[in-house]
């Protein structure tokens, strides 16, 4: 019964820790490095 | 086969957990090859068509092979041809590294790492889930799967990056040879229990394939694949030069991978659990129509920074959203005996499409000199996939002598 009760609560945690990760990882394509290098490898494929 | 009530399974939480994983890395690590293009071809002296027909030799070994490594995991475990698969991967990426030869880079970021790719990713670790949780789960956790691989490749670029700036292009490649032998103790997690000995009959490879490639659903099925494949590849590799064309910065085209790799996460949970609770056939539809009403819409609508991320975002969700359906699907029609080898199968399809999506759009670009015809195309067979998979039939498929689901 308290297994049941803590699910929602495991749910959203996971849920948040996976927003997180993820925004964290965009976060990393602005950095400003990152862009740049992204962009010039990108460009010299074209 | 015994029955499913008799079967030991392993526990759901170890099968998403060890799956998911190794689906980050067998998905991630690829991801990123494009970006070794220019230190690779500058540093050896080779031109870019070296680099490029190593990479398609890999994604055909990949689509080709997938059958074949699909079709032992069916019949000897999904353990042991993930282990094979990684330590292939990991051979491949350090071979890849020391290549001083067109042939011999072509061989390993080719031959080898198309193979290591096809014991390693969604249909060999698809066949586990399909085994070990229960059918009401299924589509979900193939979703939750799915978002680890989009996941990976999400999270490896800007590592890659960073790894190649970091410590050079080679011993970046050695790194992620090392960190590709990770899979070898995700696997254990997904070793299967020994099957215990039945008195059921169980189908043949030859009979399962008959059966398969007679079955109408299936025909279906790995037709809608194939536009999968023509779209998303044709858009990820060539969107860059239609936007550079139309005189938008390569910031903006990085942005826009960016919001790709983010909404594909999203999308393919999200396909997962949709799955699980609507009819496959209709998800699948609303994907395909959805991908050729935002293909419409981007390319009616003015070109502007916003309206490339807004397509890329919408395009992102659509990304790899059919992987849980397409395999749940396969998996309800016809059990899970031979569900990697099927599953490979259809991914063929999925591999040919990309392959088509790549050549054509650089043919149609050369002999055309824009991208409208390659569009066009990828409208029409969005509307086109969206029809097929209308009628495919989800229930499990008849047969003389009852197969676990």
């Amino acid at each position: 019964m308290r297994r049941r009760e803590s699910r929602p609560w495991r749910r959203a945690a996971i849920g948040l820790a996976a927003v997180a990760a993820l925004l964290a990882v965009f976060a990393a394509y602005l950095n400003p490095h990152i862009v740049v290098d992204l962009a010039s490898r990108l460009w010299a494929c074209f | 086969m015994p029955s499913p009530a008799t079967r030991q399974t392993l526990s759901m939480t170890q099968v998403l957990v060890c799956g998911a994983a190794i689906v980050t890395l067998s998905m991630g690590i690829r991801h990123g090859f494009g970006l070794w293009l220019q230190p690779i071809t500058m540093d050896r002296g080779w031109t870019r068509e070296t680099f490029a027909f190593a990479l398609a030799i890999q994604n055909l070994a990949w689509g080709l092979a997938g059958p074949i490594a699909g079709g032992l995991a069916d019949r000897l475990g999904a353990f042991r041809v993930l282990l094979v698969a990684a330590a292939l991967y990991a051979g491949g990426l350090v071979t890849m590294a020391m290549a001083t030869s067109g042939l011999a880079f072509t061989s390993s970021a080719g031959v080898m790492l198309g193979l290591a790719q096809s014991g390693c990713t969604y249909a060999v670790v698809y066949g586990v889930i399909g085994r070990n949780v229960e059918p009401s789960r299924r589509s979900w956790a193939m979703g939750v799967t799915a978002a680890a691989g989009s996941f990976g490749q999400f999270l490896m670029v800007p590592v890659e990056s960073w790894l190649i700036s970091g410590f050079g292009w080679q011993n970046a490649l050695v790194l992620l040879g090392c960190l590709a032998l990770a899979i070898m103790p995700l696997a254990w997690g997904l070793k299967e229990p020994q099957r215990a000995p039945t008195t059921v009959v169980q189908q043949g490879i030859g009979a399962a394939l008959r059966e398969a490639f007679g079955y109408r659903s299936f025909q279906l099925l790995t037709a809608g694949y194939f536009v999968c494949g023509f779209q998303v590849v044709f858009i990820g590799v060539h969107m860059p030069s239609y936007l550079k064309d139309k005189g938008l910065g390569p910031d903006v085209a990085t942005t826009a991978l960016a919001l790709i790799g983010l909404f594909n996460v999203i999308g393919t949970y999200a396909a997962g659990e949709i799955g699980g609770r609507w009819p496959k056939r209709f998800l699948l539809s609303a994907i395909y129509f959805l991908r050729a009403v935002a293909i419409v819409a981007f390319l009616w609508f003015p070109l502007t920074p916003w309206s490339v991320y807004i397509f890329a975002s919408v395009m992102g969700l659509l990304w790899l959203s059919t992987v849980p359906p397409t395999n749940a699907t396969v998996a309800q029609i016809f059990g899970v005996q031979y569900m990697s080898m099927l599953s490979g199968f259809v991914f063929l399809s999925h591999q040919l499409g990309s392959f088509m999506g790549v050549w054509l759009g650089g043919k149609l670009y050369d002999s055309t000199g824009s991208y409208d015809v390659v569009w066009w195309i990828a409208v029409a067979l969005g509307v086109f996939a969206g029809l097929i998979n209308l009628p495919v039939r989800e229930a499990p498929i008849a047969r003389p002598s009852p197969q676990p689901a």
